[in-house]
């Protein structure tokens, strides 16, 4: 095995944020994103929405009473009474579970493929081509976004939300 | 338009670059695969940091546009200042100055595609007059309409893409829904671009061209508000709109615009390689790009700028781009 002279090669310790970093290994990456800053957003009424359901009360934290708002899980964490992580990972594994399956969005995909121009004014040619790009672009995009809520449900993991959310973990299989 | 009247406007416009430092690679904006990139000509140091200077004065803004001109002429009878005014300062309350800018901005970036067509069409018209050797008189009426229909930012704004093609308010109807239930875009968590740019289109038109008119408004018969009406569609509108949310850079607070040449550096989610700054002239107002990478830009290699720490989800949104190698 043959490496270039006097450069440095890395390993990765894993997509983590720079206060993970921080916390368990004592340094920061200039370059690294916050998983946290820019996951998928959630909407204040499914917080509502859960919160009444798991903390079986009828108070609810203010910040969750405009429906129209959308949070990052790192807006949430602050938000939310200490120690209700896993109402927070239940938002996230119900927002997991409303992704159509990967057979499912496949099937999609060859149905918009065969489907005729519609109302693309364009060449036959280019009409293909803007078709076939649009949908590499929504199966990237569709993954990015999966892969980061994967990354948020196992950031919030504790043994306690585990056993409650067992049943719920099943579908991880469906994106494997 | 050629590169060398594009080249001609960069310098008329005091828009430096280091020539010997990057090379600009734009291919063909016809073509389905078109591509455009920006590239290190030798190894540039972190050291040498500005690579472009742009004087505030050459980039595309609401404020430098024709409309704007139009809309502050003072001998103008136009009923498009006050009525556009209210249209824009209705949006501002109803939205936050972020999205404000960018309907004003892509108004404007078609109101000045639509005097350059206008402008080309009168100019092949004066040519065949004269081919014809009409009279002078005609010929003099002509001239005068192209003049104040000409447009500063022609060479630059011919440059550009008629739309992007994948921003999200150009995908077609039912093509999202298809392809991105589920996502941030396919649930509506983030804004229906397509559906914003019709709303704002809609708000537009009914201020630009109104069918009834307000009490002490009279009507006007003018030629290039007739003219603009029927060029104004929903189409151009998005395909404008797409250009300005793909590409408008912040050039000062609360300033936001077109920037010729830094808007040609493509997205690095994490490393990029240069970023847009604020200019070290004294004497006249300017952005710059500059080198941020601390190891340097290596030749050979495409320079990257980053348009902000976004998921793939708002990158297609507002750009029309996933960035695979993007870890969110």
């Amino acid at each position: 095995m043959v490496f270039a002279i006097k450069k440095e090669l890395f390993n990765t310790y894993g997509v983590l944020s720079n206060t993970d970093l921080l916390n368990s290994y004592g340094f920061c990456d200039k370059n690294a994103l916050d998983v946290a800053a820019t996951a998928p957003r959630i909407t204040g009424l499914s917080v509502r929405q859960r919160f009444l359901m798991m903390a079986k009360t009828s108070k609810l934290p203010d910040a969750f009473r405009e429906d129209e708002e959308t949070h990052t899980i790192e807006e949430v964490t602050r938000l939310l009474p200490p120690g209700r992580e896993d109402i927070l990972r239940s938002v996230f594994l119900h927002r997991l579970k409303l992704y159509p399956s990967q057979k499912e969005f496949e099937r999609a995909c060859e149905a918009y493929l065969l489907s005729g121009g519609g109302d693309i004014k364009n060449t036959r040619e280019n009409a293909a081509s803007l078709k076939r790009e649009r949908v590499e672009l929504a199966r990237i995009c569709r993954q990015s976004e999966m892969n980061c809520l994967e990354r948020a449900i196992e950031k919030l993991t504790s043994k306690a939300v585990l056993a409650q959310d067992r049943e719920d973990d099943a579908m991880f299989s469906v994106f494997a | 338009m050629s590169s060398v009247s594009f080249e001609r406007w960069l310098l008329d416009q005091n828009v430096i670059y280091d020539a010997s430092a990057i090379e600009f690679v734009v291919s063909n904006a016809t073509t389905p695969n078109a591509t455009t990139k920006v590239l290190g000509k030798r190894r540039i140091h972190h050291r040498e940091n500005i690579v472009i200077r742009i004087p505030f004065q050459a980039c595309f803004t609401f404020e430098t546009s024709l409309l704007f001109a139009r809309m502050n002429e003072k001998a103008s009878k136009r009923r498009w200042k006050k009525r556009l005014e209210r249209v824009l300062k209705k949006r501002t309350k109803q939205s936050s100055i972020v999205l404000d800018w960018l309907s004003a901005l892509a108004l404007a970036l078609c109101f000045e595609r639509f005097c350059i067509s206008q402008s080309e069409r009168k100019q092949l018209q004066q040519q065949q007059q004269q081919q014809r050797a009409s009279s002078q008189n005609a010929e003099k009426k002509i001239k005068k309409i192209n003049e104040t229909m000409k447009s500063r930012f022609e060479p630059y704004l011919k440059t550009l893409n008629e739309c992007e093609r994948h921003a999200m308010c150009n995908w077609e109807e039912g093509e999202k829904e298809m392809l991105l239930r589920g996502t941030d875009v396919g649930m509506d968590y983030v804004r229906d671009e397509r559906e914003a740019a019709r709303r704002e289109y809609e708000s537009f038109r009914a201020a630009l061209l109104p069918r009834d008119f307000e009490e002490g408004e009279e009507e006007e018969d003018d030629e290039e508000e007739n003219s603009f009406a029927e060029y104004f569609t929903l189409a151009r509108y998005r395909g404008s709109r797409s250009v300005c949310s793909s590409r408008a850079f912040q050039i000062a607070p609360g300033l936001v615009g077109l920037m010729p040449l830094a808007d040609l550096f493509n997205h690095k989610s994490v490393g990029n390689d240069v970023a847009v700054c604020e200019g070290d002239d004294e004497t006249t107002e300017t952005v710059a790009v500059s080198v941020v990478k601390q190891s340097g830009a290596q030749k050979g290699e495409e320079l990257f700028n980053t348009y902000g720490v976004l998921s793939n989800t708002d990158l297609l949104n507002s750009y029309g781009f996933c960035d695979k190698k993007g870890i969110i």
